[in-house]
């Protein structure tokens, strides 16, 4: 087990996440942070007015970056393709 | 006469004196299960302080808070008058104490002195309220509503104070611990609470009261109908 962090990255500004959760494995974390990103998103649809995060940067204790989900990997494939390339 | 439960403090004084006889003091300790699914209840709660939390965990791993108890209510009390089990766990979420007694005593009291199970009754009406109001509130209202409504409750049963893990949260709300994390820091950037690891603390119960949605208001306005009648009566 392994304490992993989320911080949520909006595009001007981003939400470190201080506790952090006891998972298994970068591969679990990786999975959290997917999970993680697909309620941000639908939060931001459901409220008005809210921004809609640009990833999930996830992070081990004082080891930095570890992992990353970035919100076109949770979007639907048509809504990709509308979207200009990276 | 005066008690630190709501519950019993509505009771006959001639009530509590005979209850009185069988009602003992214990502790209640952050995440003892007072209650499992299916088990038949040893004890009946009235807590003084702290909180009693009814949660409903599904085959997948999830669990959601249904209900919450403290001191304007009692656990155990329709298990007690029926002989029936508790549906789902129950643990205490905050510290605190409670009056406990056996559920064949309570049993026995409650059909000997109708006022007593009137009183019984009038709350588990008012708990079904609770669930019915929180399952509307889960389904329709947004992370942050839901958290400011919940923060609500809590104030009301434990004062502004509230040792709370950000997991702890996101598990009696049904949502990610992220969610609760972005919510959160949302909710400090306006003023409204300051949140360390592991404590929140309210700091304009107003604030909070506007970010939330309506749910905790209609609450309150069930249990006066149920437990002040007269406030409605005439209009």
């Amino acid at each position: 087990m392994a304490r992993f962090f989320f911080n949520i990255h909006y595009a001007e500004t981003w939400i470190e996440d201080e506790d952090g959760l006891e998972l298994d494995d970068l591969q679990a974390a990786q999975i959290e942070a997917e999970s993680v990103l697909r309620e941000l998103v639908a939060m931001s649809i459901l409220q008005p007015g809210r921004q809609c995060p640009a990833r999930v940067q996830i992070t081990g204790g004082g080891t930095g970056e570890v992992g990353s989900v970035k919100l076109r990997a949770i979007l639907p494939p048509n809504i990709v393709a509308l979207l200009p390339p990276e | 006469m005066s008690h630190p439960n709501y519950i019993l403090s509505l009771l006959d004084p001639q009530v509590l004196k005979a209850m009185s006889a069988h009602l003992a003091v214990t502790r209640l300790e952050f995440g003892h299960v007072v209650a499992e699914p299916h088990e038949t209840i040893r004890r009946v709660y009235f807590p003084h302080s702290g909180i009693l939390s009814c949660v409903v965990e599904t085959r997948g791993g999830g669990a959601i808070e249904t209900g919450m108890i403290g001191k304007d209510g009692v656990f155990g009390a329709l298990q007690a008058l029926d002989e029936r089990v508790s549906l789902n766990r129950v643990v205490v979420q905050i510290d605190g104490e409670a009056s406990v007694i056996e559920p064949g005593k309570l049993r026995q009291i409650a059909m000997e002195m109708p006022k007593a199970l009137d009183v019984l009754m009038r709350y588990e009406h008012f708990f079904l309220a609770q669930v019915q109001q929180t399952a509307a509130c889960n389904g329709l209202h947004t992370v942050r509503q839901k958290l400011s409504r919940w923060l609500l409750r809590m104030h009301g049963l434990a004062g502004p104070d509230l040792r709370l893990t950000q997991e702890f949260v996101a598990n009696m709300l049904g949502v990610r611990r992220s969610s609760v994390n972005d919510v959160a820091k949302d909710l400090q950037a306006a003023g409204l609470i300051a949140y360390r690891r592991g404590q929140i603390r309210i700091l304009d119960l107003n604030g909070v009261r506007a970010a939330a949605c309506e749910c905790e208001e209609d609450l309150l306005a069930h249990h006066d109908r149920l437990f002040n009648p007269a406030i409605h009566e005439g209009g």
